[in-house]
């Protein structure tokens, strides 16, 4: 058969399209549980579904299992987040369940050695323990802090144990650091958490605006699927807005070199230029969105006990039109030190009617001291513009943790929070929660417990004296860490850790409890884009590892709250999923069935009557919006509906180089290492790839200083110091006056130099901005 | 000869409809249906022809979305 070359580019053009139709728009009655067949010719070699263990992408994972351990893993070609591509870090997943010194029973701390002991020994203590702690010294004295990386089950069965048991509200989680200045961005403006778009977004936008977002390497799967776009449709155009360069600058079309802290006056000035040259939506944003200013000067959480409460107050469309006036494009460009002209060109991609943008981010906008604003205001740009619940037009929150969504999120395991957007201080909310629980209402404490900044304060000063860390590595990740660290050994703190390796928070721990990880336990993850998906066990953990939701179980039925926790031993995982799925049903953030997710290749919430929301608030596809409307924010309900424009204004971080500290330091991750490294540095092509922490320097402020590439030098602020190495011309380069270190090593405790300011509406930390001063090895 | 393949999603119930649409508009042709999806290949005389056609399509009722999924430019004039 013979094709004219014009027949040829048609029909060209009709496969390519017909590729490009979202695949995860799909009616999941019908159920997917069809396997890809395995490239491997070995019999012995069995392969089920998983999500990556990894970031919050959440990249499906098909894992190999032979002879009782994970020998292989593939990507599954059937899941649409990734269909069928790994990054190096998901393809590195076996080597994180077998480190040599993999924790395999439980140990308890007796005369400042950690010994051996037995689960009946070991949970007995703890709950002992914590018992007598509450007794003596009220609910608030205790405390559980978990993580983005906890399944479902392990944060809800926290939660339940500590909100309908004890009575406490002291639950926090470590996507408070990484997460929670998204959730009061969307929160604040649309009234619930969690994106309205999704990633089919990336087959659909025209630009990609990355605001501080080194996608490259955080989200590389994602980013890949971005470069197709590009590859395939010559005007896609991707804008690099950033503190430092990064790999991800290198396929940038435009990179904006911006000076921290200067978003906030960059989105007010995009939002004026929308506005004065007219282009704003004027039908959208009359039937869509209300104006609000909040309060200003709002501190940055440096002291102990510090207290905010927003008090919005109403603003007409010309009042916000006047406000944002200051922020001409010759003031964003003495702020943020990027050219009026090259601002004027980013403000034209939001302007352009015709150009679908999505636009991008995640800590650099979330860990900021005015986070909760940051958020806000590039949510103003897609309001202004109508450019949002649309395909190809949204704003996208990305997540760190494969479950910061899923489970801190969505479950609630937060100081303020019930599961499914429900807040401890509503009675209402504590009254349906009560009823799903079969306790009292006045079980549940009204009263908001400490966030995770103040929770480690108080353990210092002592009005926390007994806590449990699971599933996360605070005693390298926390803020101005030296403190904290202090605070965790004082005496009379009772410290349990439950993790898979020895780490510096093992250290400071009184128990050391083993615990099963990824597909070593049956388990749900919800990723960014809403997408919730299940794994079953696959193989045995090492020694006596037991999951953190076992664990919990059987601490909290010592203390006698045998009665909330009913469940059978080899159904827990499945009896708690069902029960936590009553709290979302006619919420609109419904999750499907146990066996919907059994057979999905996960499944984007609200699922309603077996289907999937892949873009809510629009009539199209969320079954939530009113009758007779084309877009509803549905659940703002104190605005009829309406978005949120919040009037924020530009502020100046807390600490700022001087004299005497002249470098910003900005901290952040490697595509190799995740987070604190205690698994991928035990994965040896990983480890070598990145062996140690590093500090990038730019080469003009080097040379100004005598340094060289590779010398050893110490990056002090005032609160701690640390040695690094060197390095000036690695994959990432920051500004003159910059210096970026990553976190990943538990040797370099860079956190010991960071600052513990926070956004008061958030309380996340700022890991993005203060100031050191980088000192020479003095010869010997 | 500008050749696009767009992805035009129709509103609930309206793909018949929008479908007409489209296949009345000069250069264009509806190669598939996905549901409210419809697959259409484009061609025009010029870019700025290709562009207008875009545009043609994203302004008619019942079109709740249309993006292009592939573009060539190439001279395809000759067989």
């Amino acid at each position: 058969m013979r094709f004219t070359r014009r027949e040829f580019i048609r029909h060209l053009a009709a496969a390519a399209t017909y590729a490009s139709l979202p695949v995860g728009l799909m009616d999941c009655s019908k159920g997917s549980s069809a396997f890809p067949e395995a490239v491997s010719l070995d019999p012995k070699l069995k392969w089920d579904k998983a999500p990556c263990r990894f970031c919050g992408t959440g990249c499906g994972v098909m894992v190999g299992v032979k002879d009782g351990k994970v020998v292989a893993v593939a990507g599954d070609q059937l899941n649409p987040v990734n269909k069928g591509l790994l990054c190096i870090k998901g393809y590195s997943l076996p080597g994180i369940l077998y480190g040599e010194d993999r924790l395999t029973r439980p140990l308890i701390r007796s005369n400042g050695a950690l010994k051996e002991a037995t689960w009946d020994e070991a949970l007995n203590l703890v709950a002992a323990r914590f018992k007598e702690t509450v007794e003596k010294h009220g609910p608030e004295a205790v405390a559980m802090y978990g993580s983005g990386q906890w399944a479902i089950s392990d944060g809800y069965a926290a939660l339940k144990w500590f909100k309908a048991g004890i009575g406490s509200n002291n639950v926090e989680a470590n996507a408070r650091l990484c997460m929670a200045s998204a959730v009061t961005g969307f929160i604040t403006t649309f009234g619930a958490d969690e994106p309205m778009g999704c990633y089919d977004d990336f087959e659909k936008a025209d630009a990609f605006v990355l605001w501080g977002n080194n996608m490259a390497e955080m989200h590389p799967v994602l980013f890949s699927r971005i470069l197709e776009r590009k590859r395939t449709a010559s005007w896609v155009r991707i804008i690099d807005l950033a503190t430092r360069r990064t790999p991800t600058t290198e396929w940038a079309d435009m990179h904006l070199s911006m000076a921290p802290q200067s978003d906030l006056a960059l989105a007010n000035a995009i939002a004026r230029f929308i506005i004065n040259t007219r282009r704003y939506d004027r039908d959208f944003v009359s039937r869509h969105v209300v104006f609000r200013r909040g309060k200003e000067n709002i501190g940055y959480g440096l002291e102990d006990k510090f207290s905010f409460r927003d008090q919005p107050r109403p603003m007409s469309f010309d009042e916000y039109a006047q406000y944002v006036q200051r922020y001409t494009l010759e003031y964003a460009e003495k702020v943020s030190g990027i050219p009026a002209g090259r601002i004027k060109q980013l403000a034209e991609i939001y302007a352009d009617k015709f150009t679908k943008v999505v636009s991008l981010w995640c800590m650099g906008m979330n860990q900021h001291n005015r986070g909760t604003w940051i958020n806000n205001l590039v949510y103003n740009l897609h309001l202004l513009t109508g450019k949002i619940c649309k395909p190809g037009n949204n704003p996208l929150s990305l997540t760190g943790q494969p479950s910061a969504c899923g489970t801190v999120r969505e479950v609630g395991t937060l100081a303020h929070r019930l599961p499914a957007d429900m807040v401890v201080t509503n009675p209402e909310h504590r009254k349906k929660a009560a009823e799903i629980w079969g306790v009292p209402v006045e079980r549940i404490n009204p009263k908001p417990g400490y966030n995770t900044v103040e929770m480690f304060r108080a353990l210092d000063r002592g009005d926390i004296k007994a806590i449990w860390i699971q599933t996360t590595n605070p005693m390298v990740s926390m803020p101005n860490l030296n403190r904290y660290r202090t605070g965790a050994e004082k005496q009379d703190r009772f410290v349990v850790v439950s993790e898979v390796y020895p780490t510096p928070t093992t250290e400071v721990a009184d128990v050391v409890l083993p615990s099963a990880m990824w597909v070593e336990r049956e388990g749900f993850f919800g990723n960014t884009e809403r997408r919730t998906q299940h794994w079953f066990k696959m193989v045995e953990p090492p020694g006596e590892a037991r999951p953190d939701v076992w664990q919990t179980i059987q601490v909290a039925r010592r203390m006698g709250y045998a009665d909330l926790f009913p469940y059978g031993d080899e159904t827990y995982e499945r009896e708690l999923f069902e029960e936590y799925r009553r709290f979302t049903l006619g919420t609109g953030h419904d999750l499907g069935t146990y066996e919907q997710y059994v057979a999905a290749r996960g499944l984007r919430w609200p699922v309603v009557n077996g289907r999937e929301t892949p873009y809510r608030y629009t009539a199209r596809f969320d079954p939530y919006v009113s009758e007779g409307k084309d877009i509803e924010f549905y659940a703002k309900k104190d605005t009829g509906g309406r978005a949120v424009i919040w009037a924020r204004p530009y502020e100046p971080p807390p600490e700022v180089p001087d004299d005497e500290y002249p470098f910003w330091l900005t901290t952040g991750r490697v595509l190799e290492h995740w987070h604190t490294g205690s698994m991928t540095r035990r994965i040896p092509h990983l480890h070598r790839a990145v062996p140690e922490a590093y500090v990038e320097i730019h080469p003009d402020d080097a040379a100004e200083l005598g340094i060289q590439d590779g010398e050893t030098v110490r990056v002090r602020s005032r609160r701690g110091s640390v040695e690094l190495k060197v390095v000036l011309n690695g994959k990432g380069k920051p500004r003159r006056g910059s210096v970026f270190v990553p976190f990943f090593d538990e040797n370099k405790l860079i956190n010991e130099v960071t600052l513990d300011s926070y956004c008061p509406i958030s309380k996340e930390p700022d890991y993005k901005k203060c100031a050191v001063k980088i000192e020479k090895r003095m010869a010997s | 000869m500008p050749i696009s393949g767009i992805a035009v999603m129709a509103a609930e119930g309206q793909a018949e409809s929008v479908k007409q649409a489209i296949e009345a508009q000069p250069g264009m042709d509806v190669v598939s249906q996905v549901g409210d999806y419809l697959v259409v290949v484009l061609e025009a005389p010029s870019p700025a022809a290709c562009k207008a056609g875009f545009e043609r399509i994203l302004a008619l009722p019942g079109v709740a979305s249309a993006e292009v999924a592939y573009y060539d430019e190439q001279d395809v004039r000759q067989g």
